[in-house]
């Protein structure tokens, strides 16, 4: 082994590897539409939780003075008020607050549900899977947003509980992708060697299985944020959600589409935001989906 | 073939036998009764109601009370609409949302195809690039969203069409709702049509149909069009469920009176026989159409063992 030679390993020890991580966050990053959404999406998310401390009116505050008043830069209602003289903006931002904070926590409390069912019927498979996912498909059979509302009927309208319901019917899916995912997983030699050296089946679960699936998961998250604040806009819309004074965006559109014949920027900036937001997260789930999965596209 | 339909069906009973009791156990839990006011009835004439609507009974002997009376048709009378029973109300509504619904399915799924196939034919061009722009809005832009904008636009701004209404099932009252509710559906299912089409263009034995000499139109017709239909026909069952859930609020903004409406008022004023009725309703209805969806896929797809 001559200088050359060992210069050229010293070369190669200097090179870092690139792990499944970073070249997907490579690939996210060149995908222009994901990058814009991204940013859009932290913009709303932040405004809407920082947002009211810099703006003059509060989100229940009434200005007799300016009732159905239109967008301006006059006042300081940059985007109008509604008939009780509150002031738009401020409202929009805290009904983001509140449909960004349902729309996570609902999806988190779906993704814990989904998870543990797929691991549990894909790990041990059998008949125990037959049985779990023979619920799974009569679950799917109902009309979940029905399934929802009856829930909201029978314990109350009440925010804390409208997350819990939303979460348990939208786990469903994520149970099925967690369960093909498990199959294919504990097939692999590392889940072998483990059970080799006696790991117990909760361990393998725990630490080889779910990190495993983050990917899918992920991807998974990204998409269901959406559909869950959606659902939630939706029951608020009909009434049956988020109950005055607060306010979400489904609650802000059903009030702004009643009067929308006397003050259009009423449903049409909630309008907006809500858009902005629902697109902008599809984008970001669409281009992860690419970046941590190419080879399905 | 009938062995696999009785299979199917073997399935589907007990999934509508544990909707019926999901939602019969919900209504029992529930607190706050349907009679359940700020001032408090006279105990006799609370005794009377009770036994009246077979609440004085054991929950079990309820319960068989109710599936004896599904099996004939009878859900029961509504708690709030005093002098009708659930079946009325859901027969007085049926109309309107079948009439809805029904067009609804069959525009998207006749134009999300269409276009979806001629945007696959017609890929990267600019007919390609609009439909796929139009159908992103229409996928982002929540029903609830653009059912007002459109009444908005359509009625109030430009004075052609009536904002709401059902008007005898006057078709100038329909076109609003019957465009909201399938434009999310037309975007799904055109984006699903345009990358199932891609897909079959791409394949094996497209080529050998082109190198056989088929003209372009053949092909499509009786090759492609059979191959890539079925991802839609998957969606059928689904489609179908956003459509049901679409309609409430559909009906909602442009007053119609139809099965979601009632839905909805009977959810806010706690009219337990009348929400289970239409849950149960709904369930069948969907259970149904997944049962179809599953022989027209075997029908259509040779690959599917019967």
């Amino acid at each position: 082994m001559n200088k050359k030679h060992i210069k050229i390993i010293e070369d190669y020890s200097n090179i870092k590897g690139r792990s499944l991580w970073v070249d997907a966050r490579r690939r996210l990053f060149q995908n222009k539409a994901a990058v814009i959404s991204l940013f859009l999406i932290f913009l709303i998310a932040f405004l809407s939780f920082f947002g009211p401390f810099f703006l003059k009116y509060s989100f229940s505050d009434t200005d007799w003075n300016s009732i159905y008043y239109p967008p301006s830069l006059n006042n300081g209602h940059f985007l109008g008020t509604d008939g009780n003289g509150r002031d738009l903006l401020v409202r929009i931002l805290y009904g983001g607050r509140l449909s960004l904070t349902i729309g996570i926590l609902a999806t988190l409390v779906s993704v814990f549900i989904g998870v543990i069912y797929g691991t549990i019927a894909g790990y041990f498979g059998g008949k125990l899977d037959i049985f779990m996912m023979r619920v799974v498909e009569i679950l799917y059979a109902m009309p979940y947003l029905i399934f929802v509302i009856l829930l909201m009927v029978v314990f109350g309208r009440n925010i804390y509980f409208l997350f819990i319901a939303i979460g348990a019917v939208e786990w469903l899916t994520m149970a099925r992708i967690v369960r093909g995912q498990t199959i294919s997983l504990k097939e692999k030699e590392f889940i072998e060697t483990s059970k080799a050296l006696g790991q117990s089946n909760f361990m393998i679960i725990w630490k080889h299985i779910i990190p495993n699936l983050a990917g899918p998961i992920v991807v998974y998250i990204t998409l269901m944020v959406p559909s869950v604040i959606i659902l939630e806009s939706f029951l608020s819309f009909l009434g049956l959600g988020v109950q005055e004074p607060l306010t979400s965006w489904g609650v802000l559109i059903s009030e702004g589409s009643r009067e929308m014949e006397t003050a259009w920027w009423l449903l049409i900036f909630p309008g907006i935001f809500m858009t902005i937001t629902l697109a902008s997260l599809n984008f970001i789930g669409d281009g992860l989906r690419d970046a941590i999965d190419p080879k399905e596209y | 073939m009938i062995k696999f339909i009785t299979k199917r069906i073997l399935i589907a009973i007990p999934t509508l036998l544990i909707i019926i009791a999901f939602s019969f156990s919900m209504m029992r839990v529930a607190p706050g009764g349907p009679f359940t006011n700020e001032r408090a009835l006279p105990p006799e004439i609370e005794k009377n109601i009770n036994a009246a609507y077979n609440l004085d009974k054991p929950v079990y002997e309820q319960f068989y009370i109710y599936m004896k009376n599904i099996t004939r048709g009878d859900f029961g009378p509504s708690f709030k609409y005093k002098d009708f029973s659930v079946k009325e109300l859901i027969l007085n509504g049926l109309p309107v949302s079948v009439t809805l619904g029904l067009s609804a399915i069959i525009i998207s799924l006749f134009l999300g195809s269409l276009l979806g196939i001629i945007a696959a034919i017609n890929r990267n061009t600019i007919f390609d690039y609009s439909v796929m722009g139009v159908s992103l809005v229409g996928i982002c832009v929540p029903s609830f969203v653009m059912a007002p904008l459109l009444s908005l636009f359509f009625s109030l701004y430009m004075g052609i069409l009536p904002t709401s209404g059902w008007n005898n099932g006057n078709i100038l009252n329909l076109i609003l709702p019957i465009t909201a509710l399938s434009l999310p559906q037309i975007a799904i299912i055109s984006r699903m049509m345009r990358a199932s089409t891609i897909e079959v263009l791409n394949s094996n034995f497209i080529r050998t149909a082109k190198s056989k000499g088929l003209n372009e139109s053949y092909i499509i017709r009786k090759h492609v069009i059979r191959a890539s239909i079925l991802p839609i026909v998957e969606y059928l069952a689904p489609a179908s469920a956003g459509l049901m859930t679409g309609s409430i609020i559909i009906e909602q903004i442009f007053g119609l009176p139809g099965i979601g409406r009632y839905f909805v008022v009977g959810a806010l004023q706690r009219d337990y026989t009348l929400v289970s009725g239409v849950l149960i309703l709904y369930a069948s209805l969907l259970i149904l159409l997944i049962l179809i969806t599953d022989i027209v896929r075997a029908i259509l797809d040779p690959r599917v063992k019967i």
